[in-house]
């Protein structure tokens, strides 16, 4: 059983060298806010911040957006401030 | 009390769309009067306009932006944001501390510039495509059919 198993991974391992493991394209994870040097994530520019907060209105995770820890929760202080002077839903109707 | 640095605040309210253009300059006018009477100093106000709201407020789906850097105590902006509270003229309001004013100013104005290109730009696309849908021809089937003969190997 064991023995199965450690052959899948290392099978698994040869194929991913390749291509990451993944089928498809690999995006580079980078966060924005530090590739611009970003040291304050202004609430005021909806815009902007309305690409974080997709379909639901609900502030993507690090994992989909590849935001750093810090300036996710920068930008999340920037969405709650946003949203409460009306510039970014609460959520979608 | 202890001697306070000078604190610097960024308060943006929202008035209701159906007040005229003076009516709001009304306002902001005593607005800034609440902040000088309570010490603080009045660095720059800017004037979004009329925006659209992105939920309603009070029956609203617009409002008059206006935004106040402020130099000051917080007892003035308590003051403030009191007669907001008060004030029917006034939807929201949002005061914000800043660190650093001078690069707050400096961002602004970056950002009014910025946001003067887009809105330049967005007229520009808007006619663009409003030019496109004249001249629709329709699409023919697309081109996805391919076998994916050219696999992951190479």
């Amino acid at each position: 059983m064991s023995m199965d198993r450690d052959r899948d991974r290392g099978d698994r391992g040869d194929r991913g060298d390749r291509d990451g493991g993944r089928m498809g394209f690999r995006r580079r994870r980078y966060c924005k806010f530090c590739e611009d040097k970003v040291v304050n994530i202004d609430y005021k520019d909806a815009d902007m911040l309305a690409g974080y907060v997709p379909e639901r209105a609900k502030l993507a995770p690090r994992r989909i957006s590849g935001t750093c820890a810090m300036h996710q929760r920068k930008l999340q202080t920037a969405v709650k401030q946003a949203r409460n002077i009306a510039l970014l839903p609460f959520t979608t109707e | 009390m202890t001697v306070q640095s000078p604190r610097f605040y960024e308060t943006v309210f929202i008035s209701p769309p159906g007040l005229a253009e003076d009516a709001v300059e009304k306002i902001i006018g005593d607005v800034k009067d609440t902040f000088v009477s309570r010490g603080a100093e009045i660095v720059r106000i800017e004037r979004w306009g009329r925006r659209r709201l992105a939920y309603r407020i009070d029956k609203q789906q617009e409002g008059w932006y206006v935004l106040m850097h402020v130099k000051g105590p917080g007892t003035a902006v308590e003051e403030v944001e009191r007669k907001m509270r008060i004030n029917e003229g006034v939807l929201k309001y949002l005061t914000v501390r800043l660190d650093d004013i001078a690069g707050a100013v400096e961002h602004a104005e970056q950002r009014i510039v910025r946001m003067a290109r887009e809105e330049e730009e967005r007229k520009v696309r808007a006619a663009e495509r409003a030019q496109r849908d004249e001249e629709r021809v329709p699409t023919d089937v697309d081109e996805m059919g391919d076998d994916d003969d050219e696999g992951d190997d190479r």
